[in-house]
């Protein structure tokens, strides 16, 4: 399997993975903090690991890996920390998680605007994740709920758009099948063009 | 490998230029019909108007290359316009965008060059000066360039390489003769 190919099926793994994972908390809030933890740190783990090869892969549009390397790397050390570490990240896991949400939401605002200029159509939509997902990691840094419920709801709820948002993000933004023309590129043949008789519409 | 991939770049855009408005094209658009990345394209082109004006340059030091193997009026014409001819489409999709003041400098810089040259070569042991031989060299410069506009601004139906054939037939040797009364004055 081609590596963009690989590394656009496990971006969209693992953003499942996170949306079944926010879904679950917004369920059963009261799952333990350490289940999470490890579970999340996980995901993250994959995550990084799928992103910095993303990074490396040939992706024609180059929107969704490009700043991927860096995140990536952002994404294991998280990562390794939520899964290995779960009892120091305990009492602080909300601002954690939204640190790493707010700084790819972040990123993300930059890609979309890149979409723009790029020529997509539908970049509003990835402007909108963009800065609902920075809204989202904001909310959990300044933390404005009181009860340990509340706060697993409200990081079910991120990692469920976080979730969405890579899904739609991957679906929309990485290309798997090459243009033909860099394998059976020739230079444009114009001595067809038919002779300008109507002026254009 | 990297004059390749820009060549590619800008005959892609060629295409899209005889489909479609330089408005409507889009990087997107020339990244999936070229085979490039994004992060290419960009690495050699700031965006669509910057790829337009590049572009251009390289036709213009296309057809200034050109003018060695070139050994009469009516053929240096014909490469003047060559691109024009075969790009009607393009050109005007250019001509009717805000970068019609590139194709006018495309036009007017390719064929200076051209008809200077040609001018220098034919008033060579004449009377005419470099001063006037300049002068001389400026208005026909002119004179093509506004032939070429007026005719693109008109749409483009009438046989362009039809008239500059005629102009060829009509004003070769004109210069020798307009030497000979220059030295009179």
């Amino acid at each position: 399997m081609k590596l963009v190919r690989c590394a656009k099926t496990g971006n969209i793994v693992s953003g499942a993975a996170f949306f079944i994972l926010g879904v679950i908390l917004v369920i059963f809030p009261k799952t333990s903090l350490i289940l999470l933890s490890r579970v999340a740190g996980a995901v993250m783990l994959a995550s990084g690991i799928i992103r910095i090869l993303g990074y490396f892969s040939k992706d024609l549009y180059y929107l969704a890996f490009q700043f991927d390397f860096a995140l990536g790397i952002l994404s294991v050390l998280f990562g390794a920390i939520f899964f290995f570490k779960p009892t120091a990240v305990i009492s602080a896991i909300q601002v954690l998680m939204g640190v790493f949400v707010l700084i790819n939401g972040l990123f993300a605002l930059q890609t979309a605007m890149d979409s723009k200029k790029f020529g997509m159509k539908y970049w509003w939509i990835l402007l909108i994740f963009s800065v609902l997902s920075s809204v989202f990691g904001l909310a959990l840094i300044v933390n404005p709920f009181s009860t340990a419920s509340a706060i697993a709801k409200m990081i079910g709820m991120t990692l469920l758009f976080v979730g969405a948002e890579k899904i739609f993000v991957s679906i929309y933004t990485i290309v798997t099948k090459k243009g033909k023309a860099e394998e059976t590129y020739s230079p444009v043949d114009l001595s067809d063009f038919k002779d300008y008789t109507e002026r254009t519409e | 490998m990297a004059l390749f991939t820009q060549k590619a770049i800008t005959d892609t855009f060629v295409g899209l230029l005889n489909e479609k408005r330089l408005d409507k094209i889009t990087v997107k658009d020339i990244v999936e019909k070229c085979g490039v990345s994004r992060k290419t394209f960009y690495y050699y082109f700031d965006d669509i108007y910057d790829l337009l004006e590049k572009s251009l340059e390289d036709l213009k030091r296309e057809s200034v290359s050109r003018i060695d193997d070139i050994d009469s009026f009516e053929a240096e014409l014909l490469n003047l316009a060559d691109f024009v001819i075969k790009n009607k489409k393009a050109v005007y999709h250019i001509y009717n965008s805000v970068s019609r003041e590139k194709l006018e400098d495309y036009l007017y810089e390719s064929a200076l060059p051209v008809i200077s040259k040609t001018i220098d070569a034919r008033l060579k042991g004449t009377t005419y000066s470099k001063e006037d031989a300049d002068i001389v060299s400026m208005v026909c410069t002119n004179a093509f360039t506004s032939c070429a506009l007026r005719w693109i601004k008109e749409g483009m139906t009438s046989d362009f390489e039809y008239i500059l054939k005629r102009i060829a037939a009509i004003f070769d040797g004109a210069l020798e003769s307009a030497a000979s009364k220059a030295k009179n004055q």
